[in-house]
């Protein structure tokens, strides 16, 4: 089954769900964070999908956006192959209900969200940090966290290693020939 | 006699400094007796955020820092990697390189599964097998040195090949460790497997089953000691799996002992896919030489490969330029760890050692 008739399928029962286009090699699906259980237990009760594993969640924080976008990634065995659902949260505020009474492997990777971008999940069994220690302050995964002791590296920094890198002539493709962006394609 | 007798649980750190949690793993242990009631494993220690520090490099300035997330087979780490990057970029990578990866993953699988052979049988008593696994391992770092100057942490994948070329007698050299690991692979196996103390040890002990494993994520050989076959090498072939013939190793009931011995039939099944990429090994370029310095066009990106371990999978997400904008490192360890407490629950303690064993969790990938 390839990634457009999965996407029907979940459409098929899910009709408001929106296609990530993007994604190139990986069937990908965006809902509101409200119908997240409910869509994973479809994917993985149904029996032509079979997405049975839960490989990870993680974060993705937009500042400008001002919201933290969860990224669910699913595999099943029957297709072999990867689903990823996507869901915004209020970054402000970011919570949304747990899945781990419906995946185990979410219990500490909800748990890793929550310490590293402060996402809260509801009705988690045991909410507390895992990496890092409990009196921590502050979410370090976020774009705007602040510590004495992370220092940022220069943005001149780049520069000077894009100039120092020319200079070698080791690189063939310099901004100015492609426009802007991009190595050559072969 | 046997009323008056009062009994209560208590409570029993395993580790972060204890030999047989393979790193700095605590496990929170509460005890009745011998019996393990209920265990929680505490995971930090080797916290080092590589996360957050991708984000602040160029792309090629990242490679090192992958060697880091599973120092015992560093090669996957940087594989997954550049495997991303360069379907991000689109980028191809000569034949040769290729060929040079896949040599060089099996040969690190092999390695690091010396390592789970010796520090397990450690684990369960026996100090010979972690000799030998050491020694053999040995020969394999010698071949990773000769190629690219390092011994554990190699960082010898670039964006669009490999940073050397393979040294004029490596191929020799690695037909020779051919012949010599498979002479010793019969007493690898004949001193543990079918041995009387190691199976009572170990056969029907932390038995993982099906559900159970598909439930938490677990990937690699521990789910195919399930029965359950998923290996990325054949299920979402990269690189040049699919030009190689090998067959999935699969056991059945997922106990220790099965968790042991797929192990051992994929260091058997390595051996073999290197003979053949040796065989297949073409000429031309090791490295697309077009990628050195390199822009990524915006986009999101999910790559994954079969690692010593399971799937490591690197998510990618950019908005153009020469640094991620987020990246994700999905290590497998992390969801094998995260059964253990399921696992060790009515367990004597003896045992519990073995199965913390037998799933061959590695603590920096956990911790990342």
């Amino acid at each position: 089954m390839d990634k457009e008739k999965i996407i029907s399928k979940i459409k098929g029962q899910f009709p408001d769900i929106q296609t990530e286009e993007y994604l190139e090699y990986t069937a990908g699906i965006r809902t509101e964070s409200g119908k997240i259980p409910a869509l994973l237990k479809y994917v993985k009760n149904e029996p032509e999908l079979k997405f049975e594993t839960l490989l990870f969640i993680t974060a993705v924080d937009y500042v400008e956006e001002d919201k933290i976008e969860l990224i669910y990634l699913l595999s099943s065995l029957l297709l072999k192959d990867n689903l990823i659902i996507k869901c915004d949260l209020d970054r402000n505020l970011p919570e949304t209900k747990t899945v781990s009474n419906i995946f185990h492997s979410a219990n500490w990777h909800e748990r890793e969200l929550l310490d590293l971008f402060g996402v809260t999940f509801t009705g988690h069994p045991d909410p507390r940090r895992i990496l890092l220690p409990e009196e921590m302050q502050g979410y370090p995964m976020r774009k705007d966290f602040e510590n004495e002791n992370l220092i940022r590296r220069p943005d001149s920094y780049d520069d000077q290693e894009a100039e120092f890198l020319r200079s070698t002539g080791l690189v063939i493709t310099s901004e100015n020939e492609t426009g802007g962006c991009q190595c050559s394609k072969t | 006699m046997q009323q008056d007798l009062k009994t209560e649980e208590f409570y029993v750190n395993m580790g972060p400094q204890h030999p047989s949690t393979h790193g700095v793993l605590r496990l929170v242990l509460k005890l009745d007796g011998e019996r393990v009631v209920d265990c929680v494993p505490h995971v930090g220690y080797l916290h080092r955020s590589l996360e957050k520090i991708a984000e602040n490099r160029t792309y090629p300035q990242f490679v090192p820092f992958t060697d880091r997330i599973d120092y015992c087979a560093s090669m996957a780490g940087n594989f997954s990697y550049v495997l991303a990057l360069e379907k991000l970029m689109n980028i191809s990578v000569p034949k040769r390189a290729s060929y040079i990866r896949v040599m060089m993953m099996e040969l690190n699988r092999i390695a690091s599964h010396l390592i789970f052979y010796g520090t397990f049988a450690l684990d369960l008593g026996a100090t010979t097998p972690f000799l030998w696994g050491f020694n053999h391992r040995e020969k394999i770092l010698d071949l990773f040195e000769m190629t690219c100057g390092a011994r554990l942490t190699y960082n010898y994948f670039r964006i669009g090949g490999v940073s050397f070329d393979l040294p004029a007698d490596f191929i020799g050299k690695c037909k020779e460790f051919l012949a010599y690991f498979r002479k010793y692979f019969s007493d690898l196996d004949g001193i543990l497997t079918n041995n009387a103390i190691f199976l009572a040890r170990t056969k029907n002990i932390g038995i993982m089953d099906k559900e159970l494993a598909l439930n938490y994520g677990v990937t690699g050989p521990n789910m195919r000691a399930c029965g359950i076959n998923r290996d990325l090498r054949k299920d979402a072939p990269y690189s040049i799996y699919p030009e190689i013939d090998f067959e999935v190793p699969l056991c059945k009931t997922g106990d220790v002992w099965d968790r042991y011995y797929i192990r051992l039939l994929e260091m058997k099944q390595s051996c073999d896919i290197i003979e053949k990429c040796l065989k297949k090994l073409p000429g031309g370029e090791y490295l697309n030489r077009t990628s050195h310095y390199v822009n990524a066009p915006a986009g999101e990106i999910y790559a994954s490969i079969e690692s010593a371990r399971g799937e490591m999978g690197m998510y990618i997400v950019s908005k153009g330029g020469h640094k991620p904008y987020r990246l994700k490192i999905y290590a497998p360890s992390f969801n094998n760890l995260s059964i253990l407490p399921e696992l060790l629950k009515g367990v004597f303690v003896a045992d519990a050692a073995a199965i913390c064993a037998s799933i061959d969790i590695i603590l920096p990938e956990v911790d990342r």
